[in-house]
């Protein structure tokens, strides 16, 4: 386990690299959900009877 | 078929049934991607352990540039046909883009260190990479600049499409000019010049990134849309 951490001695530059993609992606996506939640629940506030994906056929 | 989804309303219903397809497929690629890339790729001959950050930030140097074209047509639609579809597309497609941009400087610097020496130099590539990076954040801040948003959107549009011209000199920098930067070597004439055993991963890892953009974009292209009609209400309550 140790020696593949350290992946040739460069597993330092290499963990950021995979950690800091995980993370930007992750933080994206997450961000991106919370902004679906709250604005679908703005708008479902302001036509509370509309029942649909907030869009009117 | 342009037309048809230029309809809100389709559009919505759309991006509800392809999100969940974008996120199934993300998962899978970008899995089967990090095992391959983590556990199953060989050591390069000269970079040894190195290149295995080539499987996240080729992906990522992709993407950002694949972005920028999505977010040049999409705001060429806007400028043209005023199409509230291609608006939302484009201002939701902005961020992430810009993601990918940063992810792109960030793991190039992390592998450039070990493998140059530095972390940064002001070469042709890593250069016209920062200027993409920093027309991601000019479209958003001037985006949001104006008080009335479809002056915003067009200005940004504008932006937008003239920054497009860095797309082809991004891609040809490394031919053009002496760089450290090292020319491409799966996207050529001849044919991909590195083995299947790192084609492999490299090819999962884009798939995943691409179908990650699509995801994120299905899910801020709603919640945009959204936004749009929350604004369109209250001014209409405004009104009276």
């Amino acid at each position: 386990m140790a020696e593949f951490l350290s992946m040739g001695g460069y597993g330092s530059f290499i963990c950021s690299a995979f950690g800091l993609s995980a993370l930007v992606l992750i933080g994206i996506l997450i961000q991106s959900q919370r902004f679906l939640k709250t604005s679908e629940a703005e708008l479902n506030s302001l036509q509370p009877e509309d029942t649909s994906d907030g869009v009117k056929a | 078929m342009f037309n048809y989804f230029a309809n809100p309303t389709r559009f919505l219903r759309l991006t509800s049934k392809l999100q969940p397809i974008a996120m199934v497929v993300t998962l899978i690629t970008m899995g089967a991607g990090l095992y391959y890339s983590l556990f199953q790729s060989p050591p390069d001959y000269q970079q040894s352990e190195t290149v295995r950050m080539m499987y996240v930030h080729v992906p990522a140097a992709w993407m950002a540039m694949f972005c920028y074209v999505a977010l040049a047509a999409s705001s060429a639609v806007v400028l043209i046909w005023r199409h509230m579809v291609a608006d939302i597309v484009a201002k939701s497609t902005a961020p992430i883009g810009a993601c990918f941009t940063f992810l792109a400087l960030a793991t190039g610097s992390l592998w450039g260190k070990p493998m140059w020496g530095t972390w940064w130099v002001w070469d042709a590539r890593l250069t016209s990479v920062l200027i993409l990076f920093f027309l991601y954040l000019g479209y958003m801040v001037l985006y949001n600049a104006f008080d009335e948003p479809t002056r915003g959107a067009r200005a940004a549009a504008i932006l937008a499409i003239v920054g497009v011209i860095n797309v082809p000199i991004i891609k040809f920098s490394v031919d053009w000019w002496n760089t450290l930067h090292q020319p491409a070597s799966v996207v050529k004439m001849d044919g991909p010049a590195i083995h299947s055993s790192m084609l492999t991963p490299l090819l999962l890892m884009a798939v995943g990134y691409t179908a990650f953009y699509f995801w994120v974009l299905f899910i801020r292209s709603r919640a945009e849309l959204s936004a749009y009609k929350v604004r369109a209400l209250r001014i209409r309550q405004a009104e009276g």
